[in-house]
């Protein structure tokens, strides 16, 4: 039986050296995020919320603690589980889309299907399916760089559910975008959290995505306030 | 996979310019050790007999005195023997002098007589064949008349398989040699030949000690020698060459995709982020390194196919031949230059961190 809960951190803290001194970039978190909701991370830059989805994503390591996402301890993976972890349970949005230029809307969302071994033909049904569930079917075919702001960050957020992870980490979902577009893109979250039960954890600074989040994690000096 | 068209462009050329070089000095390898071999080699001949100490046709000097070619024709098992003089001389060519090792060989028999390339390969008295690059580059034709030591020789043909690169060979008969040498009764080498069934060695074994001061050797032996000087001299600064080559080849490759990779390492980061394995990745980058280096390959082999003839042309004495063997050897040096040039920018991807995506 999956658990209602599908993030959770135990005193988990992130500490690294610069300039000289100990910087606290997580210290001593501990919280659980629960599946079907957007749990929206607010505070100042450097209070810790990108290193905290870094942490919930396995791209960085904690200094201590245990970070449980979707039931898996990733303290107990490996470089290579890690990666096949990312592919398989975890969709990343970022501020700045992060597109491949070279490819078509449809190729970008295919990405990761290839990359799990599926084959060409389901793998351009699947992501072509998404694509229109996502609004984007007329520009299946197009590269990138002609693409308004709001339908680049459909196509990466089209990318990161395409094979369907319970969880999605989000950085400033709408930081590039313009009003209309950011609403459309927090509607689209506020769907894939509540219609498909995917834990949605998001860093914004937007109060119109704190406004419809169903939880909001405030951070300041690596901690939660 | 997003590519840099002026990058690739840059990286192919770049990697071609070196496989054309490696192929020009493959080539020149190749046609220097057939070529400078060529005449020796070629000889329808079992044995040869040489002075006492000279083991070569090439760096060597031997002397003889011609009618000793009358004591080893007596030998059992012998069935021809021929003289030939090598002189080393100069012939001067409308103005201009030019350097020849001329071969004074018997014109009765076909032992000394060089390959065709155009005209009569037979002289008389007064006649002369001349190597067909020496011939082109110096724009001599069969029937003109050129001078040696103040004698005029009329060229009645021009030979191939007589250039030996640093200089041209010339066949005159012996006698006219000999002359041109001031010493009516001298040989270098003496080309004998065996009865039908008559192992080389052991014509070897019966030529040994028949005439004093001298030293027989099978014709295998006798080219091998030959080869052996030639990797001893040329042959090892041309290998140094072409090596030098694939070395720019491979810096140029490796400095051109380690910038790619740079490039592109918001690409590797996002593919790390997704869920790209590390194989992917490495394929990814191999790909392009091989890819890279395989235009190179056929942007430098279609260079040589088209500038071999024009060097050629423009200079005639070099001897060019590039052999299907070399191809393929230089084509799997690309190949080597290629999974080489990828360790590097492999090292350079694995650095790439995909937290620093959340940061742009």
């Amino acid at each position: 039986m999956t658990s209602a809960v599908a993030v959770r951190l135990a005193n988990v803290s992130r500490h690294f050296e610069a300039g000289g001194g100990l910087v606290r970039a997580v210290d001593g978190v501990s919280l659980s995020l629960p599946r079907g909701a957007i749990t929206a991370l607010i505070g100042p830059s450097g209070s810790g919320k990108t290193t905290l989805l870094s942490l919930v994503g396995g791209l960085l390591p904690v200094t201590a603690g245990v970070v449980e996402t979707d039931g898996i301890d990733l303290g107990t993976l490996d470089q290579a589980a890690l990666t096949a972890f990312r592919l398989h349970h975890l969709g990343i949005v970022f501020q700045a889309f992060h597109l491949i230029d070279a490819l078509t809307v449809a190729e970008n969302v295919e990405l990761p299907l290839t990359l799990a071994g599926v084959r060409r033909p389901d793998a351009r049904r699947r992501a072509l399916a998404l694509v229109e569930r996502l609004g984007l079917a007329a520009r299946a075919d197009v590269l990138p760089r002609v693409l308004s702001g709001g339908e680049k960050q459909r196509t990466a957020l089209a990318r990161a559910l395409v094979l369907d992870p319970p969880v999605v980490l989000a950085d400033e979902p709408t930081g590039s975008l313009d009003a209309a577009a950011g609403e459309d893109v927090i509607t689209l979250l506020q769907t894939e959290a509540t219609a498909h039960g995917r834990a949605v954890i998001a860093a914004s600074h937007d109060p119109r995505l704190l406004a419809r989040a169903d939880r909001v994690v405030a951070m300041s000096f690596g901690r939660v306030v | 996979m997003a590519f840099d068209r002026v990058r690739v462009t840059i990286t192919v050329a770049g990697i071609g310019f070196a496989v054309l070089l490696m192929l020009f000095l493959a080539a020149l390898y190749d046609g220097v050790r057939t070529e400078a071999n060529g005449y020796v080699s070629s000889r329808p001949v079992e044995a040869w007999v040489a002075q006492e100490g000279t083991t070569n046709f090439i760096k060597s000097t031997s002397l003889l005195s011609a009618a000793e070619a009358d004591v080893l024709a007596q030998v059992d098992g012998v069935r021809e023997v021929s003289p030939l003089l090598r002189v080393i001389t100069t012939a001067r060519v409308g103005e201009r002098q030019v350097t020849v090792i001329l071969l004074g060989v018997d014109p009765r028999s076909a032992t000394g007589r060089p390959e065709a390339a155009e005209g009569d390969m037979v002289p008389s008295a007064g006649e002369i064949v001349f190597d067909r690059a020496l011939a082109r580059q110096h724009g001599i034709h069969v029937g003109d008349t050129l001078v040696v030591q103040g004698r005029p020789f009329r060229v009645i043909g021009l030979s191939r398989g007589t250039n030996s690169v640093l200089t041209q060979f010339a066949v005159v008969t012996l006698e006219d040699a000999q002359l041109l040498l001031g010493m009516s009764d001298m040989a270098s080498f003496f080309l004998v030949r065996g009865i039908e069934g008559l192992p080389p060695e052991a014509l070897v074994a019966r030529l040994a000690g028949q005439v004093p001061r001298t030293a027989a050797f099978t014709h295998a032996d006798f080219s091998a020698n030959n080869m052996r000087e030639l990797r001893g001299g040329l042959l090892p600064i041309l290998a140094t060459v072409a090596v030098l080559g694939a070395v720019v080849g491979l810096a140029v490759l490796t400095l051109l995709l380690y910038g790619a990779v740079l490039e592109q390492r918001e690409i590797y980061a996002v593919l790390k982020a997704i869920g790209a394995p590390q194989q992917v990745l490495v394929r990814l980058v191999l790909f392009q390194s091989l890819a890279a280096a395989g235009g190179g390959f056929l942007f430098g082999a279609l260079g040589y196919a088209v500038s071999a003839p024009l060097v050629v042309r423009v200079v005639p004495a070099m001897a060019l031949s590039l052999s299907a063997d070399a191809l393929v050897a230089v084509g799997l040096a690309t190949c080597l230059l290629g999974g080489l040039g990828a360790v590097l920018p492999l090292r350079r991807v694995r650095r790439v961190h995909p937290a620093e995506l959340f940061r742009a």
